[in-house]
């Protein structure tokens, strides 16, 4: 058999695997790019950008919880201009694609920044609807159909490149949401972001995160993703880009058989650097051992009970 | 590029909470510098989602070693294993303390086992007069003594309850036998730290301090250990742990 296809179209953009790093753990590529070849990657979802650069919340910024991480960052980012003079090259040099994260508190900071790196060699945008860890905007956009619909129209008028929005799970029905970004004309969906969560030091009585609250991912949440993403699945017909704890091959699989067509790694970076490099590497030769030519026959090939 | 794993060749009981471990990593022990970590991991299974930051206490040939106190479920994970079996360790990390050829007379100040990351740097920091300061809550905490009495640097050490030599702060022990250091360099709890800084500001003197936060990725991509100095938001793994004391704003940490 000639080798799998593992080559993902988003939009008009193709990755030459479904592996991507999820935004905001793993930097702009270069502290991981000492550990692997960043070539290897489908994708790169950097840091999550904001029109000016930002400080963060501050520490402690983690904590650690049963398998799994809450975290506070609050978008410590250099801002989307630093971001082309420094990064950009940076990133240019390798096969892997560039994806934008970008947050805004406005419609408006949404379409300053994609105006600005439209004509950058940035690849896919992913609209990021959903920080839970800054107080205004970004998450409130992503908590409503009409907000998701709304912000997704009004960047895909402009965007030269494919927008991926990226949804929270802390919401009610999101299917629905899910629909408003396909309605606004989204060209994938990345799902999920962190569940909202808190702990506290029983000692002090004190939430270990200075912000109180924090973004919980890892192995953990990977339950809820897997549902989400099936439940999404069956409601919109673009792609979806599922993420949540994925550590090796069988999570992987799972996310694929659930609905998606390229997965995001990021936490578990943290304990395996070369997380992604597996999980490539086993998923072609999974596909080869059974026989599959394309990863997409694997996309929404869940076998529901009756 | 892999890393190589590192083979536990020794487990020395310190006392009822640390343990010593001689690890056999010749590329991490050739490469650590004093003051700089290494991101361990304690167990195999995914209940546990972080490596655990821990300061690296000396080198020798292919060997090194590092002294973690058994305080919650990653370091008793990591007291399950045996020698002869291999850690997952990534390192050496983060920049350490550095020494001018300048500097001639140099000062440790340790707090408890904030002395652990001090401990390399008197072993490395060679023809120098060194006083070496370390404070402890009680006799039964002491540790690592006699290792820092062979580099011939001057010990002073002070107790928290009186039961060795100096009867309180190792911050006020520090300041009835201090010189005119060209350096010191500084680790333990944040309130000791914040003190030490304070004195050196006032007499003028020149100083590194190692801060300790909670940490992520250890690497500078995940950007959790945030801590403020007059060049903006620098982060703990990467920046650090040690800074120059003219750069951080410990205050503001303590303030919470």
């Amino acid at each position: 058999m000639n080798n799998p296809n593992l080559s993902v179209m988003i939009g008009d953009v193709k990755l030459n695997n479904p592996v991507i790093t999820a935004s905001g753990t793993f930097g702009f590529g270069r502290e991981y790019g000492q550990y692997i070849d960043l070539n290897q990657l489908g994708g790169i979802a950097v840091k999550g950008l904001t029109l000016l650069p930002r400080d963060g919340n501050k520490a402690p910024r983690i904590a650690e919880t049963p398998s799994g991480i809450l975290n506070s960052v609050g978008l410590e980012n250099p801002g989307v201009e630093a971001f082309i003079k420094n990064e950009i090259p940076f990133l240019t040099q390798y096969d892997s694609k560039i994806i934008a994260n970008i947050a805004g508190s406005t419609v408006d900071d949404y379409l300053k920044m994609v105006e600005i790196l439209n004509n950058t060699e940035v690849d896919l945008f992913e609209i990021n609807l959903s920080c839970p860890n800054v107080r205004e905007g970004c998450l409130a956009f992503g908590s409503s159909k009409d907000g998701v619909y709304k912000v997704t129209k009004a960047i895909k008028k402009i965007a030269k490149k494919p927008i991926i929005i990226k949804l929270t799970p802390n919401v009610n029905d999101i299917t629905t949401i899910a629909l408003g970004a396909q309605e606004g004309g989204a060209d994938a969906i990345s799902l999920i972001n962190t569940i909202t969560g808190m702990k506290i030091d029983t000692k002090t009585k004190r939430p270990i995160l200075h912000n109180n609250t924090g973004g919980l991912s890892g192995p953990c949440i990977r339950p809820i993703a897997i549902r989400m993403v099936h439940q999404v699945y069956q409601s919109v017909d673009i792609p979806i880009i599922g993420m949540g704890g994925i550590t090796n091959l069988e999570d992987a699989l799972e996310f694929f058989i659930a609905g998606a067509s390229a997965i995001m790694i990021g936490t578990y970076h943290f304990m395996d650097p070369y997380v992604c490099e597996k999980v490539i590497i086993d998923l072609e030769q999974y596909l080869v051992d059974n026989n599959i030519s394309d990863i997409k026959q694997l996309t929404g090939s869940i076998i529901l009970h009756e | 590029m892999r890393h190589e794993l590192s083979t536990i060749v020794n487990i020395i009981k310190i006392n009822d909470f640390n343990v010593r471990l001689v690890l056999q990593n010749s590329d991490i022990a050739s490469k650590a510098t004093p003051g700089q970590f290494v991101n361990v991991r304690c167990c195999d299974s995914n209940e546990l989602i972080l490596r655990r930051p821990i300061s690296i206490l000396k080198t020798h040939g292919e060997f090194y070693d590092i002294i973690y106190k058994i305080v919650g479920e990653g370091t008793k994970r990591l007291s399950k294993f045996s020698i002869g079996e291999k850690l997952d360790v990534m390192g050496p990390l983060g920049k350490g303390f550095t020494k001018e050829s300048t500097d001639k007379k140099i000062a440790f100040i340790g707090g408890g086992i904030g002395l652990f990351p001090l401990v390399n740097a008197v072993l490395e920091f060679k023809n120098c007069e060194s006083d070496f300061f370390v404070g402890f809550k009680s006799k039964k905490e002491m540790m690592l003594i006699d290792e820092i009495k062979k580099t011939g640097a001057n010990v002073y050490i002070s107790t928290d309850d009186g039961s060795v030599d100096y009867h309180g702060f190792v911050t006020d022990l520090f300041i009835k036998n201090i010189k005119n250091y060209d350096k010191v360099y500084i680790c333990g709890p944040l309130l000791m730290e914040q003190s030490c800084v304070d004195i050196l500001r006032k007499y003028n003197i020149n100083g590194q301090v190692s801060l300790e936060q909670r940490m992520g990725c250890g690497i500078g991509a995940c950007l959790v250990c945030a801590c403020e100095t007059v060049h903006g938001i620098k982060h703990v793994c990467k920046d650090g742990p040690v800074f120059n004391i003219k750069d951080v704003f410990l205050k503001e940490q303590l303030d919470e």
